[in-house]
Protein backbone atom coordinates (compact mmCIF):
# COMPACT_ATOMS: atom_id res chain seq x y z
CA UNK A 1 0.00 0.00 0.00
CA UNK A 2 2.83 2.22 0.99
CA UNK A 3 4.56 1.58 -2.29
CA UNK A 4 1.87 2.00 -4.66
CA UNK A 5 1.34 5.46 -2.88
CA UNK A 6 5.24 6.40 -3.34
CA UNK A 7 4.38 4.86 -6.92
CA UNK A 8 1.82 7.44 -6.95
CA UNK A 9 3.41 10.37 -5.80
CA UNK A 10 6.23 10.28 -7.80
CA UNK A 11 4.18 10.22 -11.12
CA UNK A 12 2.38 12.82 -9.57
CA UNK A 13 5.56 15.09 -9.12
CA UNK A 14 6.93 14.16 -13.05
CA UNK A 15 4.17 14.79 -14.58
CA UNK A 16 3.99 17.86 -16.56
CA UNK A 17 2.24 19.34 -19.93
CA UNK A 18 5.20 21.51 -20.24
CA UNK A 19 9.21 22.03 -20.51
CA UNK A 20 10.36 25.31 -20.21
CA UNK A 21 13.98 26.10 -20.39
CA UNK A 22 14.83 29.92 -18.51
CA UNK A 23 18.75 31.15 -18.38
CA UNK A 24 19.61 32.97 -15.33
CA UNK A 25 22.37 36.05 -16.36
CA UNK A 26 23.75 39.42 -15.24
CA UNK A 27 26.87 40.42 -13.57
CA UNK A 28 28.68 38.45 -11.22
CA UNK A 29 27.15 38.86 -7.46
CA UNK A 30 24.07 40.44 -8.41
CA UNK A 31 22.19 37.18 -6.91
CA UNK A 32 21.45 35.32 -9.54
CA UNK A 33 22.31 31.74 -7.24
CA UNK A 34 20.23 33.08 -4.56
CA UNK A 35 17.23 33.74 -6.65
CA UNK A 36 17.32 30.30 -8.21
CA UNK A 37 17.56 28.43 -4.99
CA UNK A 38 14.75 30.67 -3.40
CA UNK A 39 12.41 29.58 -5.78
CA UNK A 40 13.03 26.24 -6.09
CA UNK A 41 14.10 25.34 -2.18
CA UNK A 42 13.10 28.65 -0.55
CA UNK A 43 16.98 28.76 1.07
CA UNK A 44 19.48 31.93 0.82
CA UNK A 45 22.94 31.97 1.34
CA UNK A 46 24.78 34.78 2.40
CA UNK A 47 28.20 33.13 1.37
CA UNK A 48 29.65 35.32 -1.46
CA UNK A 49 31.66 33.14 -3.95
CA UNK A 50 31.29 32.30 -6.72
CA UNK A 51 28.40 29.19 -8.29
CA UNK A 52 29.87 25.82 -7.98
CA UNK A 53 28.32 22.44 -8.11
CA UNK A 54 24.83 24.01 -9.31
CA UNK A 55 23.93 23.07 -13.24
CA UNK A 56 20.02 23.76 -13.30
CA UNK A 57 17.24 23.47 -10.50
CA UNK A 58 13.83 22.56 -11.64
CA UNK A 59 10.17 23.19 -10.03
CA UNK A 60 6.55 22.65 -11.66
CA UNK A 61 4.39 25.41 -11.20
CA UNK A 62 0.70 25.96 -11.87
CA UNK A 63 -0.17 28.59 -14.88
CA UNK A 64 -4.11 28.59 -16.46
CA UNK A 65 -4.45 24.61 -15.32
CA UNK A 66 -1.59 23.40 -17.16
CA UNK A 67 1.69 21.96 -15.15
CA UNK A 68 4.48 23.51 -16.05
CA UNK A 69 8.16 22.46 -15.75
CA UNK A 70 10.36 25.27 -15.14
CA UNK A 71 14.31 23.86 -15.52
CA UNK A 72 16.50 27.25 -14.47
CA UNK A 73 20.06 26.75 -15.39
CA UNK A 74 22.71 29.00 -13.24
CA UNK A 75 25.69 30.52 -14.80
CA UNK A 76 28.18 28.27 -12.72
CA UNK A 77 30.13 31.55 -11.89
CA UNK A 78 31.22 31.81 -15.80
CA UNK A 79 29.61 35.22 -16.04
CA UNK A 80 32.67 36.49 -14.09
CA UNK A 81 34.79 36.38 -16.77
CA UNK A 82 32.48 36.63 -19.82
CA UNK A 83 32.83 33.46 -20.39
CA UNK A 84 29.21 31.76 -20.58
CA UNK A 85 29.08 29.10 -23.57
CA UNK A 86 26.76 29.33 -26.75
CA UNK A 87 25.12 25.81 -25.56
CA UNK A 88 23.91 27.60 -22.27
CA UNK A 89 21.31 29.37 -23.95
CA UNK A 90 20.35 26.72 -26.47
CA UNK A 91 16.79 26.42 -26.25
CA UNK A 92 16.00 28.60 -23.80
CA UNK A 93 12.81 30.14 -24.42
CA UNK A 94 13.12 32.73 -21.15
CA UNK A 95 15.42 34.60 -19.18
CA UNK A 96 15.57 36.82 -16.43
CA UNK A 97 18.67 39.38 -16.69
CA UNK A 98 19.57 40.33 -13.36
CA UNK A 99 21.21 43.56 -11.73
CA UNK A 100 22.14 44.57 -8.60
CA UNK A 101 19.61 47.51 -7.39
CA UNK A 102 22.75 48.47 -5.33
CA UNK A 103 25.30 48.23 -8.29
CA UNK A 104 24.97 50.92 -11.01
CA UNK A 105 27.01 49.23 -13.20
CA UNK A 106 25.70 45.96 -12.89
CA UNK A 107 22.22 47.73 -14.39
CA UNK A 108 24.52 49.18 -16.92
CA UNK A 109 25.73 46.08 -18.13
CA UNK A 110 22.53 44.39 -18.41
CA UNK A 111 22.30 46.33 -21.88
CA UNK A 112 25.19 44.10 -22.91
CA UNK A 113 23.09 41.03 -21.41
CA UNK A 114 20.47 41.51 -23.40
CA UNK A 115 22.63 41.84 -26.43
CA UNK A 116 24.36 38.52 -25.61
CA UNK A 117 20.65 36.84 -25.21
CA UNK A 118 19.20 38.38 -27.99
CA UNK A 119 22.51 36.94 -30.14
CA UNK A 120 22.06 33.02 -28.84
CA UNK A 121 18.27 32.96 -28.78
CA UNK A 122 14.79 32.49 -30.54
CA UNK A 123 13.29 36.69 -30.76
CA UNK A 124 10.19 35.44 -28.91
CA UNK A 125 11.87 34.33 -26.26
CA UNK A 126 10.43 36.37 -22.93
CA UNK A 127 13.05 38.31 -21.01
CA UNK A 128 12.42 39.82 -17.73
CA UNK A 129 14.65 42.42 -15.86
CA UNK A 130 15.78 41.64 -12.26
CA UNK A 131 16.57 44.00 -9.70
CA UNK A 132 17.97 42.16 -6.75
CA UNK A 133 18.87 43.43 -3.34
CA UNK A 134 15.76 45.79 -2.97
CA UNK A 135 15.77 45.16 0.64
CA UNK A 136 19.24 47.46 0.69
CA UNK A 137 16.86 50.69 0.44
CA UNK A 138 19.64 52.79 1.81
CA UNK A 139 21.99 51.70 -0.84
CA UNK A 140 19.72 51.73 -3.62
CA UNK A 141 21.29 53.02 -6.61
CA UNK A 142 19.35 52.55 -9.68
CA UNK A 143 15.63 54.10 -9.05
CA UNK A 144 13.02 51.73 -10.29
CA UNK A 145 11.70 54.07 -12.92
CA UNK A 146 15.23 53.68 -14.75
CA UNK A 147 14.60 50.06 -14.58
CA UNK A 148 10.94 50.59 -15.82
CA UNK A 149 12.13 52.67 -18.99
CA UNK A 150 15.08 50.65 -19.48
CA UNK A 151 12.66 47.41 -19.64
CA UNK A 152 10.03 49.33 -21.88
CA UNK A 153 12.37 50.39 -24.57
CA UNK A 154 14.07 46.88 -25.22
CA UNK A 155 10.51 45.01 -24.57
CA UNK A 156 11.21 43.03 -21.67
CA UNK A 157 9.31 42.99 -18.31
CA UNK A 158 10.69 43.88 -15.09
CA UNK A 159 10.63 43.63 -11.79
CA UNK A 160 12.26 44.21 -7.98
CA UNK A 161 13.12 41.34 -5.70
CA UNK A 162 15.16 40.40 -2.91
CA UNK A 163 16.11 37.43 -2.42
CA UNK A 164 16.96 37.97 0.98
CA UNK A 165 13.94 38.52 2.01
CA UNK A 166 11.84 36.60 -0.50
CA UNK A 167 9.62 39.36 -1.92
CA UNK A 168 8.72 39.70 -5.95
CA UNK A 169 10.81 36.15 -6.36
CA UNK A 170 7.98 33.38 -6.50
CA UNK A 171 6.31 36.31 -8.76
CA UNK A 172 9.20 36.75 -11.45
CA UNK A 173 9.50 33.23 -12.32
CA UNK A 174 6.10 32.55 -12.02
CA UNK A 175 5.14 35.57 -14.29
CA UNK A 176 7.78 34.69 -16.88
CA UNK A 177 6.79 31.30 -17.05
CA UNK A 178 3.18 32.63 -17.42
CA UNK A 179 4.47 34.40 -20.26
CA UNK A 180 6.18 31.86 -21.92
CA UNK A 181 3.03 30.08 -21.68
CA UNK A 182 0.99 32.38 -23.90
CA UNK A 183 3.31 32.83 -26.68
CA UNK A 184 3.16 28.85 -26.56
CA UNK A 185 -0.67 28.92 -26.52
CA UNK A 186 -0.36 31.48 -29.21
CA UNK A 187 2.30 29.69 -31.15
CA UNK A 188 4.56 32.29 -31.44
CA UNK A 189 7.57 30.77 -30.76
CA UNK A 190 8.38 30.21 -34.41
CA UNK A 191 11.18 27.67 -35.00
CA UNK A 192 12.07 29.58 -38.57
CA UNK A 193 13.22 32.65 -36.61
CA UNK A 194 15.42 31.38 -34.40
CA UNK A 195 19.64 31.71 -35.95
CA UNK A 196 20.44 29.47 -33.74
CA UNK A 197 16.76 26.91 -34.25
CA UNK A 198 17.36 22.73 -34.38
CA UNK A 199 16.80 21.78 -37.77
CA UNK A 200 12.65 19.51 -37.33
CA UNK A 201 12.95 16.47 -36.91
CA UNK A 202 13.92 14.23 -33.79
CA UNK A 203 16.72 14.75 -31.05
CA UNK A 204 18.59 12.35 -29.10
CA UNK A 205 19.06 12.23 -25.46
CA UNK A 206 21.43 10.36 -25.35
CA UNK A 207 21.70 11.20 -21.01
CA UNK A 208 17.91 9.12 -21.06
CA UNK A 209 17.62 5.90 -20.12
CA UNK A 210 14.56 4.51 -21.56
CA UNK A 211 12.86 5.96 -24.32
CA UNK A 212 15.60 8.58 -25.44
CA UNK A 213 13.91 10.92 -27.46
CA UNK A 214 12.65 14.50 -27.45
CA UNK A 215 10.04 15.51 -30.31
CA UNK A 216 11.03 19.26 -31.11
CA UNK A 217 7.81 19.84 -32.15
CA UNK A 218 6.61 23.50 -34.17
CA UNK A 219 7.10 25.45 -31.26
CA UNK A 220 10.67 24.21 -31.22
CA UNK A 221 11.47 24.07 -27.82
CA UNK A 222 8.98 22.88 -25.49
CA UNK A 223 7.29 19.43 -24.80
CA UNK A 224 3.44 18.95 -24.72
CA UNK B 1 37.76 27.83 -13.34
CA UNK B 2 38.31 30.42 -16.39
CA UNK B 3 37.15 29.71 -19.60
CA UNK B 4 36.91 31.57 -23.08
CA UNK B 5 33.57 33.43 -23.65
CA UNK B 6 30.99 32.51 -26.67
CA UNK B 7 30.77 35.49 -28.00
CA UNK B 8 33.21 38.09 -26.13
CA UNK B 9 29.86 39.55 -25.39
CA UNK B 10 31.00 43.20 -26.03
CA UNK B 11 32.60 43.49 -22.95
CA UNK B 12 35.35 45.68 -22.63
CA UNK B 13 38.52 44.32 -21.36
CA UNK B 14 38.99 46.40 -18.50
CA UNK B 15 35.55 45.50 -16.94
CA UNK B 16 37.23 41.97 -16.14
CA UNK B 17 38.25 41.43 -12.50
CA UNK B 18 41.64 39.86 -11.50
CA UNK B 19 42.00 36.12 -11.73
CA UNK B 20 41.02 35.22 -7.99
CA UNK B 21 43.21 33.15 -6.72
CA UNK B 22 46.99 33.66 -8.18
CA UNK B 23 47.97 30.58 -8.05
CA UNK B 24 46.52 27.10 -9.58
CA UNK B 25 47.64 23.73 -9.92
CA UNK B 26 46.67 23.81 -13.59
CA UNK B 27 46.80 26.16 -15.93
CA UNK B 28 45.43 25.10 -19.31
CA UNK B 29 45.83 27.15 -22.44
CA UNK B 30 43.20 26.74 -25.29
CA UNK B 31 39.73 25.45 -25.47
CA UNK B 32 40.04 22.87 -27.76
CA UNK B 33 38.66 19.58 -27.12
CA UNK B 34 41.68 17.35 -25.58
CA UNK B 35 42.17 20.81 -23.29
CA UNK B 36 38.27 20.99 -22.35
CA UNK B 37 38.19 17.25 -21.34
CA UNK B 38 41.52 17.64 -19.26
CA UNK B 39 40.30 20.89 -17.13
CA UNK B 40 36.84 18.50 -16.57
CA UNK B 41 38.71 15.93 -15.29
CA UNK B 42 40.97 17.96 -13.27
CA UNK B 43 38.19 20.38 -11.77
CA UNK B 44 36.47 16.79 -10.97
CA UNK B 45 39.38 15.42 -9.43
CA UNK B 46 39.76 18.66 -6.70
CA UNK B 47 42.60 20.64 -8.47
CA UNK B 48 42.39 24.07 -9.06
CA UNK B 49 42.24 25.40 -12.58
CA UNK B 50 42.65 28.15 -14.58
CA UNK B 51 41.69 27.77 -18.71
CA UNK B 52 42.50 30.39 -20.91
CA UNK B 53 41.78 31.20 -24.08
CA UNK B 54 43.04 33.91 -26.95
CA UNK B 55 40.24 33.87 -28.74
CA UNK B 56 36.74 35.60 -27.96
CA UNK B 57 34.69 31.77 -28.30
CA UNK B 58 35.12 28.54 -26.78
CA UNK B 59 37.19 25.77 -28.67
CA UNK B 60 40.12 26.78 -30.63
CA UNK B 61 40.42 24.42 -33.56
CA UNK B 62 37.38 22.56 -32.35
CA UNK B 63 34.97 25.02 -33.13
CA UNK B 64 31.72 25.15 -34.87
CA UNK B 65 31.61 29.18 -36.55
CA UNK B 66 28.64 30.60 -37.61
CA UNK B 67 29.53 31.50 -41.07
CA UNK B 68 29.69 35.15 -40.80
CA UNK B 69 32.51 34.67 -38.46
CA UNK B 70 34.93 32.51 -40.72
CA UNK B 71 36.23 35.17 -42.50
CA UNK B 72 37.54 36.71 -39.63
CA UNK B 73 38.68 33.42 -38.15
CA UNK B 74 40.81 32.59 -40.80
CA UNK B 75 42.60 35.72 -41.52
CA UNK B 76 42.08 37.84 -37.78
CA UNK B 77 43.67 41.30 -37.92
CA UNK B 78 46.94 41.59 -36.05
CA UNK B 79 46.17 41.68 -32.15
CA UNK B 80 45.95 45.19 -30.47
CA UNK B 81 47.18 42.95 -27.33
CA UNK B 82 50.35 44.27 -25.60
CA UNK B 83 52.75 41.39 -25.70
CA UNK B 84 52.44 39.42 -22.21
CA UNK B 85 55.58 41.40 -19.60
CA UNK B 86 58.43 40.07 -18.64
CA UNK B 87 57.41 37.82 -15.82
CA UNK B 88 59.84 37.06 -12.43
CA UNK B 89 61.92 34.71 -12.79
CA UNK B 90 59.94 32.28 -10.43
CA UNK B 91 56.65 32.37 -13.56
CA UNK B 92 56.65 31.19 -16.62
CA UNK B 93 55.18 33.90 -19.54
CA UNK B 94 52.39 32.30 -21.88
CA UNK B 95 51.77 34.59 -24.91
CA UNK B 96 48.36 34.72 -25.50
CA UNK B 97 47.59 36.74 -28.63
CA UNK B 98 45.75 35.40 -31.28
CA UNK B 99 47.27 33.93 -34.10
CA UNK B 100 45.92 32.95 -37.62
CA UNK B 101 46.40 29.09 -38.01
CA UNK B 102 46.93 29.34 -41.64
CA UNK B 103 49.55 30.99 -43.28
CA UNK B 104 47.44 32.56 -46.12
CA UNK B 105 43.91 32.16 -46.71
CA UNK B 106 41.72 33.84 -49.41
CA UNK B 107 38.19 34.44 -49.47
CA UNK B 108 35.74 35.08 -52.00
CA UNK B 109 31.87 35.66 -52.85
CA UNK B 110 29.05 36.47 -50.26
CA UNK B 111 27.78 34.52 -47.29
CA UNK B 112 24.49 32.89 -48.03
CA UNK B 113 21.80 33.93 -46.48
CA UNK B 114 20.06 33.34 -44.02
CA UNK B 115 23.89 32.80 -43.05
CA UNK B 116 23.20 32.44 -38.94
CA UNK B 117 21.45 28.91 -39.94
CA UNK B 118 24.65 27.72 -40.83
CA UNK B 119 27.62 26.68 -39.11
CA UNK B 120 31.62 25.15 -39.98
CA UNK B 121 33.07 22.74 -38.26
CA UNK B 122 36.45 23.62 -37.89
CA UNK B 123 37.87 20.07 -37.57
CA UNK B 124 35.71 16.43 -38.54
CA UNK B 125 34.34 14.13 -38.99
CA UNK B 126 31.25 15.51 -37.15
CA UNK B 127 30.08 11.60 -36.93
CA UNK B 128 29.87 9.48 -33.67
CA UNK B 129 29.44 6.07 -32.98
CA UNK B 130 26.44 5.40 -30.54
CA UNK B 131 28.39 3.33 -28.26
CA UNK B 132 31.58 6.00 -28.81
CA UNK B 133 33.80 6.42 -25.82
CA UNK B 134 33.12 10.10 -26.72
CA UNK B 135 29.58 9.75 -25.38
CA UNK B 136 30.29 7.45 -22.70
CA UNK B 137 32.65 10.36 -21.44
CA UNK B 138 29.66 12.86 -22.03
CA UNK B 139 27.29 10.88 -19.79
CA UNK B 140 29.64 10.39 -17.23
CA UNK B 141 31.18 13.54 -16.73
CA UNK B 142 27.24 15.28 -17.12
CA UNK B 143 28.52 16.72 -20.65
CA UNK B 144 25.58 15.33 -22.20
CA UNK B 145 22.87 17.85 -20.51
CA UNK B 146 24.79 20.36 -22.85
CA UNK B 147 24.55 18.86 -26.37
CA UNK B 148 21.75 17.79 -28.48
CA UNK B 149 22.03 14.92 -31.08
CA UNK B 150 20.60 14.29 -33.92
CA UNK B 151 20.45 10.56 -35.93
CA UNK B 152 22.03 10.00 -39.34
CA UNK B 153 18.41 8.43 -40.45
CA UNK B 154 18.93 7.93 -44.39
CA UNK B 155 21.39 5.03 -43.43
CA UNK B 156 24.85 4.58 -45.52
CA UNK B 157 25.49 5.00 -48.87
CA UNK B 158 28.62 3.33 -50.74
CA UNK B 159 29.52 4.99 -53.83
CA UNK B 160 30.37 2.05 -56.42
CA UNK B 161 30.94 1.19 -60.08
CA UNK B 162 29.63 4.92 -60.56
CA UNK B 163 26.15 4.11 -58.66
CA UNK B 164 25.48 5.20 -54.79
CA UNK B 165 24.37 2.23 -53.30
CA UNK B 166 22.62 1.92 -49.64
CA UNK B 167 24.71 -0.45 -47.46
CA UNK B 168 23.28 -3.28 -45.73
CA UNK B 169 24.34 -2.93 -41.85
CA UNK B 170 21.86 -5.50 -40.46
CA UNK B 171 20.93 -9.27 -40.77
CA UNK B 172 17.78 -8.02 -42.29
CA UNK B 173 19.26 -5.59 -44.53
CA UNK B 174 21.19 -8.22 -46.05
CA UNK B 175 17.89 -10.07 -46.86
CA UNK B 176 16.44 -7.36 -48.23
CA UNK B 177 19.08 -6.23 -50.57
CA UNK B 178 18.28 -7.20 -54.34
CA UNK B 179 21.60 -6.60 -55.59
CA UNK B 180 23.58 -9.46 -53.80
CA UNK B 181 23.30 -13.29 -54.79
CA UNK B 182 22.38 -15.73 -52.53
CA UNK B 183 25.57 -16.74 -52.43
CA UNK B 184 27.20 -13.69 -51.31
CA UNK B 185 24.38 -13.11 -48.81
CA UNK B 186 25.14 -16.54 -47.35
CA UNK B 187 28.96 -15.50 -47.24
CA UNK B 188 28.11 -11.73 -45.62
CA UNK B 189 26.24 -13.45 -42.71
CA UNK B 190 28.76 -16.61 -42.54
CA UNK B 191 31.84 -13.43 -42.07
CA UNK B 192 29.15 -11.21 -39.58
CA UNK B 193 28.16 -14.73 -37.76
CA UNK B 194 32.10 -15.39 -36.80
CA UNK B 195 32.96 -11.77 -35.88
CA UNK B 196 29.92 -11.95 -33.71
CA UNK B 197 31.16 -15.12 -32.09
CA UNK B 198 34.47 -13.62 -31.63
CA UNK B 199 33.43 -10.74 -30.19
CA UNK B 200 31.02 -12.27 -27.39
CA UNK B 201 33.66 -15.20 -26.86
CA UNK B 202 36.29 -11.86 -26.31
CA UNK B 203 33.83 -10.16 -24.16
CA UNK B 204 33.39 -13.21 -22.09
CA UNK B 205 37.16 -13.24 -21.70
CA UNK B 206 37.41 -16.73 -23.35
CA UNK B 207 40.94 -15.97 -24.38
CA UNK B 208 42.42 -19.42 -22.62
CA UNK B 209 45.25 -21.21 -24.80
CA UNK B 210 44.56 -23.86 -26.64
CA UNK B 211 40.80 -23.30 -27.02
CA UNK B 212 41.67 -21.41 -30.04
CA UNK B 213 38.81 -21.19 -32.73
CA UNK B 214 36.73 -23.27 -30.50
CA UNK B 215 35.77 -20.85 -28.08
CA UNK B 216 34.68 -18.25 -31.49
CA UNK B 217 37.91 -16.70 -30.83
CA UNK B 218 39.91 -15.65 -33.85
CA UNK B 219 43.30 -16.71 -33.91
CA UNK B 220 46.00 -14.09 -33.29
CA UNK B 221 47.52 -14.55 -36.69
CA UNK B 222 44.30 -13.84 -38.16
CA UNK B 223 43.83 -10.74 -36.31
CA UNK B 224 46.90 -9.50 -37.16
CA UNK B 225 46.54 -9.58 -40.82
CA UNK B 226 45.51 -6.82 -42.70
CA UNK B 227 41.76 -6.81 -42.24
CA UNK B 228 41.40 -6.74 -46.42
CA UNK B 229 43.54 -9.99 -46.44
CA UNK B 230 41.16 -11.45 -43.87
CA UNK B 231 38.29 -10.31 -45.83
CA UNK B 232 39.63 -11.99 -48.96
CA UNK B 233 40.01 -15.54 -46.92
CA UNK B 234 36.09 -14.92 -46.77
CA UNK B 235 35.56 -15.01 -49.90
CA UNK B 236 33.91 -12.15 -49.61
CA UNK B 237 33.64 -9.75 -53.19
CA UNK B 238 35.01 -6.89 -53.89
CA UNK B 239 31.73 -5.07 -53.83
CA UNK B 240 31.29 -6.47 -50.19
CA UNK B 241 34.88 -5.61 -48.87
CA UNK B 242 34.33 -2.20 -49.60
CA UNK B 243 31.35 -2.35 -47.58
CA UNK B 244 33.11 -3.86 -44.69
CA UNK B 245 36.12 -1.61 -45.05
CA UNK B 246 34.74 1.97 -45.69
CA UNK B 247 31.14 1.84 -44.34
CA UNK B 248 31.45 -0.35 -41.41
CA UNK B 249 34.88 -0.46 -40.46
CA UNK B 250 35.39 3.52 -41.40
CA UNK B 251 38.79 3.07 -42.71
CA UNK B 252 40.28 6.37 -43.52
CA UNK B 253 42.35 5.21 -46.71
CA UNK B 254 42.31 2.77 -49.52
CA UNK B 255 43.34 -0.76 -48.08
CA UNK B 256 43.73 -2.39 -51.73
CA UNK B 257 46.58 -0.51 -52.54
CA UNK B 258 48.98 -2.62 -49.92
CA UNK B 259 52.46 -1.12 -50.93
CA UNK B 260 50.70 2.73 -50.97
CA UNK B 261 48.16 2.57 -48.29
CA UNK B 262 49.53 4.71 -45.29
CA UNK B 263 47.53 3.42 -42.68
CA UNK B 264 46.69 -0.61 -43.07
CA UNK B 265 43.87 -1.51 -41.25
CA UNK B 266 44.51 -4.84 -39.10
CA UNK B 267 41.58 -7.54 -38.31
CA UNK B 268 42.17 -6.95 -34.95
CA UNK B 269 41.12 -2.79 -35.45
CA UNK B 270 38.63 -4.20 -38.09
CA UNK B 271 36.93 -6.24 -35.95
CA UNK B 272 37.10 -3.61 -33.22
CA UNK B 273 35.02 -1.18 -34.97
CA UNK B 274 32.76 -3.81 -36.23
CA UNK B 275 31.97 -4.36 -32.64
CA UNK B 276 31.53 -0.88 -31.85
CA UNK B 277 29.42 -0.60 -35.19
CA UNK B 278 26.89 -3.36 -33.95
CA UNK B 279 27.02 -1.85 -30.22
CA UNK B 280 25.79 1.02 -31.69
CA UNK B 281 22.84 0.13 -33.40
CA UNK B 282 19.92 0.66 -31.02
CA UNK B 283 22.06 1.96 -28.23
CA UNK B 284 19.56 4.81 -28.12
CA UNK B 285 15.74 4.70 -28.73
CA UNK B 286 15.16 6.25 -32.08
CA UNK B 287 18.52 6.69 -33.11
CA UNK B 288 17.71 4.75 -36.06
CA UNK B 289 21.38 3.76 -37.65
CA UNK B 290 24.97 3.39 -35.67
CA UNK B 291 25.66 7.50 -36.20
CA UNK B 292 24.86 10.62 -34.00
CA UNK B 293 26.00 13.45 -34.33
CA UNK B 294 26.05 17.27 -32.38
CA UNK B 295 23.57 18.99 -34.27
CA UNK B 296 24.86 22.46 -33.81
CA UNK B 297 28.11 21.45 -34.81
CA UNK B 298 31.62 19.58 -33.29
CA UNK B 299 32.31 22.62 -31.13
CA UNK B 300 29.96 21.91 -28.86
CA UNK B 301 31.90 19.14 -27.41
CA UNK B 302 34.44 21.04 -26.13
CA UNK B 303 31.70 23.54 -24.93
CA UNK B 304 30.20 20.70 -22.48
CA UNK B 305 33.23 19.93 -20.83
CA UNK B 306 34.07 23.24 -20.74
CA UNK B 307 30.63 24.29 -18.58
CA UNK B 308 31.32 20.52 -16.62
CA UNK B 309 34.56 22.09 -15.43
CA UNK B 310 32.90 25.41 -14.04
CA UNK B 311 29.98 23.95 -12.47
CA UNK B 312 32.84 21.57 -10.56
CA UNK B 313 34.53 25.18 -9.79
CA UNK B 314 37.34 26.31 -12.17
CA UNK B 315 38.40 29.50 -13.02
CA UNK B 316 37.23 30.65 -16.73
CA UNK B 317 39.01 33.73 -18.14
CA UNK B 318 38.95 35.35 -21.55
CA UNK B 319 40.61 36.59 -24.99
CA UNK B 320 41.57 39.45 -23.12
CA UNK B 321 43.48 37.62 -20.10
CA UNK B 322 47.49 37.20 -20.30
CA UNK B 323 48.99 35.06 -18.08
Amino acid sequence: MAAAAAAAGYRAEEEYDYLFKVVLIGDSGVGKSNLLSRFARDEFSLETRSTIGVEFATKTVRVDDRLVKAQIWDTAGQERYRAITSAYYRGAVGALVVYDVTRRITFENAERWLKELRDHTDANIVVMLVGNKADLRHLRAVPAEDARAFAEAHGTFSMETSALEATNVEGAFTEVLAQIYRVVSRNALDIGDDPAAPPRGRTIDVSAKDDAVTPVNSSGCCSS
Amino acid sequence: MADAPATGGGFPAQDYPTIDPTSFDVVLCGTGLPESVLAAACAAAGKTVLHVDPNPFYGSLFSSLPLPSLPSFLSPSPSDDPAPSPSPSSAAAVDLRRRSPYSEVETSGAVPEPSRRFTADLVGPRLLYCADEAVDLLLRSGGSHHVEFKSVEGGTLLYWDGDLYPVPDSRQAIFKDTTLQLREKNLLFRFFKLVQAHIAASAAGAAAAGEGEASGRLPDEDLDLPFVEFLKRQNLSPKMRAVVLYAIAMADYDQDGVESCERLLTTREGVKTIALYSSSIGRFANAEGAFIYPMYGHGELPQAFCRCAAVKGIANASHSTSC
